[in-house]
């Protein structure tokens, strides 16, 4: 029996059921990256711990989550390690920008009714200061043109690949495969479970254990579901092919029930969050752009 | 095939020439030439309704009178021998000796295009005089169409053995003679390039496109099943286009058909009946029809998207989940 330790962000538990699916002997243990600080104290620790393992799965990280402790680190301990990619892409959600507080080096940044996803055209909205219904009236199809909001795929597709680990582990081809299956995403950074369990078993095949056949997706379920669900447009779905829906779904990890919003309240929550920030020290350099240089978005005029 | 997004499919590999501002597009066809129709009013472009609705009609009345479905009130085309047929009947080359049908309830209808009129007709004699006006707007539409799309669909219909008279339905009454009639390869690729020539000799610079409709039969009256019969068909229509396209200077093939039934797209771009195509699927078939047969792009961006700079900046977010974990 092998045993190995799995360090992940988001899709951690679908990582987890992945491999548990495809090699149930493998003894598995696992952490969220955002979690080692608390779980193992110090970096000795918890290099100390990882001695029990025989391998360690692990994305990539930094030492912001625990000084001391990176991925690179790990893999310089000597023990047998597994980088695998994580699935950031954008392409079906163009309109998500991040507004970051300055100089606070990405940690701050203005949480919007779906996390740290923030509506560029609900930005603009409240900059020009549109009421509720007026910035509505922003979500569609003409207008998504006018701000080029169709050219994403490309873009998103080489952010992806522009990942080593992505292209080690055949993103390029399975970006396809899951795009047959439908949008692969519930928002820029949470992938739905099939590109995670594609993962998952790239993962068992790089650490040269057995990936037992079977349809995962028939036994599990998604551990991201619970999270924020941003919709793809229906006319940016079109142009992949596939039905849209303008259904924002609240992070509800932890509640009972989970709380959904058509566009207008969507809007309206969204002026609300943005209202308790001070615009000017959270730049978006996208809808300043806009701002600045005099775009109409509503119009197309300059 | 397998190596591009599938809504990236595009099959066409030339166009021969482009439609610009100053063309006048005229559509006919099956259910699905609907969906053209539709597409090409709502992209703007220069759709040619020679039949317009009478003055003082409101828009919900004349669309229920089908004016405007396609451009002229012919209703659906299913075969291309109605397609001939229609064309020597505007111009008085074919007078077919079945005049009118008579429903239970005593009104009339036009057995070539017997749901064009909601209730049917008060009286024979109104029935043809409207199909007179019919007709002479028909005639008008081909002399002054630059483009016209036509879009194949069956290649079963009914027909009358005196004089070969097909009508697009199966007749409502016991004696009215029509016989399931059907086309093979050579009737078909006969019938586009006969119709090219008639059309050709009153409007030399018409230019032709041909498409197939994807919507699969609905029933076959062949002892076979029906599935059968839609591969057959939809295979005669489809060869026959091919080889008329290489005969007929200005006549074209789109492969809308092959959009919309690709293995690439699955079943996507069908409702959930299988058989009626979706909007999305005409969006696809429209963006590739735009793209290599319409002149100038319509719909620029005014901004350059810049997705990188966003991907980017969201490699450090950690989430809301993970904020409340820390």
């Amino acid at each position: 029996m092998k045993t190995c330790f799995l360090i992940s962000n988001c899709p951690l538990g679908g990582l987890i059921g992945g491999i548990r699916f495809h090699n149930p002997a493998v003894r598995l243990d696992a952490c969220h990256v955002w979690n080692l600080a608390t779980r193992f104290g110090a970096p000795e620790q918890f290099l100390g711990f990882l001695g029990n393992f025989d391998t360690v799965f692990t994305m990539r990280f930094g030492e912001e989550f625990m000084p001391g402790i990176s991925a690179d680190i790990i893999a310089s301990q000597e023990k047998p390690t597994v980088f695998y990619p994580t699935v950031n892409f954008a392409g079906f959600h163009p309109d998500v920008v991040y507004l970051f507080q300055r100089d606070s080096h990405f940690s701050k940044f203005v949480v919007s009714p779906l996390g740290p996803f923030n509506s560029a055209l609900a930005l603009y909205g409240l900059r020009r200061g549109y009421s509720v219904e007026r910035t509505d009236a922003l979500f569609r199809g003409e207008v998504y043109v006018r701000l080029d909001y169709h050219s994403g795929w490309d873009e998103a597709v080489a952010g992806l690949l522009a990942d080593r680990d992505a292209r080690d582990f055949g993103f390029e081809g399975h970006l396809l495969r899951w795009l047959r299956q439908g949008c692969f995403m519930y928002n820029p950074q949470h992938p739905k479970l099939a590109p995670v369990l594609d993962i998952a078993r790239e993962i068992l095949r790089r650490a040269d254990l057995d990936v037992l056949p079977g349809n995962a997706e028939g036994y599990l379920a998604s551990d991201l579901v619970p999270g924020p669900i941003w919709p793809v447009y229906p006319e940016i779905a079109a142009r992949f092919g596939l039905p849209g829906e303008m259904v924002f779904k609240r992070d509800h990890a932890g509640a009972a029930e989970p709380e959904f919003m058509r566009l207008e309240a969507f809007i309206d929550h969204s002026f609300e969050a943005l209202r308790q920030y001070d615009l000017d020290q959270h730049p978006c350099e996208r809808v300043d752009g806009w701002l600045r240089d005099g775009v109409d978005v509503q119009s197309g005029m300059r | 095939m397998a190596n591009i997004p599938p809504f990236a499919l595009d099959p066409v590999v030339a166009a021969p020439s482009t439609i610009g501002a100053g063309d006048a597009i005229a559509t006919a066809g099956s259910c699905f030439a609907q969906h053209i129709s539709r597409s090409l009013q709502d992209q703007g472009m220069h759709y040619l309704v020679a039949e317009a609705a009478p003055e003082g009609m409101g828009g919900a009345q004349a669309r229920a009178a089908n004016y405007g479905t396609f451009s002229a009130r012919y209703g659906n085309l299913c075969t291309t021998r109605q397609l001939v047929q229609l064309f020597d009947r505007a111009y008085g080359a074919f007078r077919p000796a079945l005049r009118a049908w008579h429903s239970a309830d005593g009104r009339v209808l036009d057995p070539f295009r017997p749901l064009i009129q909601p209730g049917g007709f008060a009286t024979q004699a109104e029935m043809l005089a409207d199909r007179e006006r019919h007709l002479g707007r028909v005639r008008a539409m081909f002399e002054t169409l630059t483009v016209f799309i036509f879009t194949l669909g069956l290649t079963e219909g009914w027909g009358h053995d005196c004089d070969g008279a097909v009508v697009p339905l199966a007749p409502g009454v016991a004696d009215d003679g029509a016989e399931q009639a059907g086309f093979s390869f050579v009737d078909v690729h006969a019938d586009i390039l006969a119709f090219a020539a008639r059309l050709h000799s009153v409007n030399s610079a018409a230019r032709i496109i041909l498409t197939v409709s994807p919507v699969p039969l609905i029933a076959t009256y062949e002892d076979r099943h029906v599935l059968t019969s839609t591969v057959y068909s939809k295979s005669v229509l489809h060869a026959a286009c091919i080889e008329a396209q290489a005969k007929f200077p200005g006549l074209v093939y789109f492969p809308s058909f092959e959009i919309i039934t690709a293995p690439i797209n699955r079943d996507r771009y069908f409702e959930a009946d299988l058989r009626s195509v979706n909007m999305i699927g005409v969006e696809h078939v429209m963006r590739v029809f735009q793209r290599h047969f319409v002149a100038g792009v319509a719909g620029t961006p005014t901004v350059a998207l810049n997705l990188t700079r966003d991907i980017d900046a969201s490699r450090h977010i950690i989430c809301d989940e993970e904020i409340v974990d820390r």
